[in-house]
């Protein structure tokens, strides 16, 4: 259990103090699919470095009841759409740095998803088509042998069909015990995937709901987004009113 | 094989660096250190021949070179000094190495977040530390074996008598 209690994270700049993460409480059970969700800047790739300890913070993460540290920190993997690899390396030689790394590898998930994906193994990554880094990069996270695998848009700049795969692939492959904790934009597209959501704004935890419940409501994710966020469908067409001067 | 081990492990430099390319800059910037100090031979036959003056030997009818009396030599140290602003750039580029070494993690691709994901703590720091320390451990050795052969040079050259109080 990855259990995140009162996080708070404040960004100090020139122009004042940013409250990144207020108060940031959640629990996230083994086996679970967890999207995270919400606007940019409203905190998901702070939450995830943050638990990582990328990020400084107030508060409490623990994973099973103990301090995340270098003891337990590999039961975390992380795919982001930065990109955490070695861009010199081959995905050859970073099965071999994750080998030497990472007790846990899966080896065979590994070279399964890199034929799958008919990825190199001898060509260095700088020379990977930026869809296929993305490829690349969640593979390393699912095939760490890691119990937490956290991805903050692993999938941008990947097609719909990469995508669709990956989904496919991700809900095959995944072992009763693997927990998924997915940030992205792409609510729609992995409504089906997920088993959970969770929305941010402005830092602050502001929904929290298993998809389940919405589908027996005959709710999307989407429409819990927009009632939770107070989106207004007249929006769009107010805005046009208000620049334009005519009635729409 | 063994290079490929060097590339990939971290332990002495990050993953993937292009650790030759900055080892032979290094190597370079210690060459032209040792050119320069090549210096202290000039230093050290001006000091030999403030040691001596010329008297016209009436028997041989020409001039010989004899020894001040109570002659003291200019001391090693004397000979040598300044010269540390020689190796200056290269124990320098190695301090930069250190930096520069860490700047890779955040070029391009962000690995530092997989080399703080590291179970082993001291990966990250080793891989940045590490190879430079090697290169001033060299570079120091280096110095020395140097030194004492220009020190070996200084005793055979200046008289006995001339290192009193040394």
């Amino acid at each position: 259990m990855l259990e995140i209690k009162n996080v708070k994270k404040i960004y100090y700049s020139k122009q004042g103090a940013v409250r990144a993460l207020n108060n940031v409480n959640l629990s996230i059970g083994p086996g679970e699919i967890i999207g995270l969700f919400g606007e940019n800047g409203a905190g998901k790739s702070t939450l995830l470095k943050s638990i990582l300890g990328f990020l400084s913070y107030n508060g409490e993460i623990l994973l099973d009841g103990k301090k995340l540290g270098q003891e337990n920190i590999a039961r975390l993997s992380f795919a982001t759409c930065e990109h955490s690899f070695f861009p010199n390396l081959s995905p050859q030689m970073h099965q071999e740095f994750y080998q030497m790394h990472f007790e846990n590898f899966r080896q065979k998930r590994f070279e399964g998803l890199i034929k799958f994906f008919d990825l190199s193994m001898r060509k260095p990554l700088k020379t990977f088509s930026s869809g296929q880094k993305n490829q690349f990069e969640v593979i390393m996270a699912l095939s760490q042998g890691a119990d937490y695998i956290l991805m903050d848009e692993p999938f941008a700049g990947n097609d719909i069909f990469n995508r669709e795969d990956f989904y496919k692939l991700l809900i095959g492959l995944l072992e009763p015990e693997e927990t998924i904790f997915l940030s992205t934009h792409l609510i729609e597209e992995v409504e089906h995937f997920i088993g959970r959501a969770v929305l941010l704004k402005k830092g602050e935890i502001v929904g929290d709901v298993r998809v389940a419940d919405l589908e027996e409501e005959g709710k999307t994710v989407m429409d819990y987004l927009r009632t939770v966020y107070g989106y207004g469908a007249d929006r769009v067409k107010n805005a046009l009113g208000e620049i334009t001067g005519e009635e729409l | 094989m063994m290079r490929r081990r060097y590339i990939i492990t971290g332990k002495y430099f990050p993953p993937g660096f292009d650790y030759e390319k900055e080892w032979k800059r290094a190597r370079v910037l210690f060459v032209l250190g040792v050119g320069c100090s090549v210096q202290f031979f000039f230093r050290l036959y001006y000091a030999v021949q403030d040691l001596y003056q010329y008297q016209f030997d009436q028997k041989k009818l020409k001039w010989v070179r004899v020894l001040w009396e109570g002659a003291v030599a200019k001391s090693f140290p004397d000979l040598l000094k300044g010269q540390w602003k020689y190796y200056l750039p290269y124990f320098l580029f190695l301090v930069a190495m250190i930096f520069n070494h860490y700047l890779y993690y955040y070029s391009t691709e962000k690995c530092i977040y997989l080399m703080k994901r590291l179970p082993k703590r001291w990966t990250l720091l080793k891989s940045c530390v590490r190879f430079p320390f090697f290169g001033i451990c060299a570079g120091a050795a280096g110095l020395a074996v140097l030194y004492l052969l220009y020190y070996i040079v200084y005793l055979i050259v200046i008289p006995g008598e001339c290192l009193r109080g040394q």
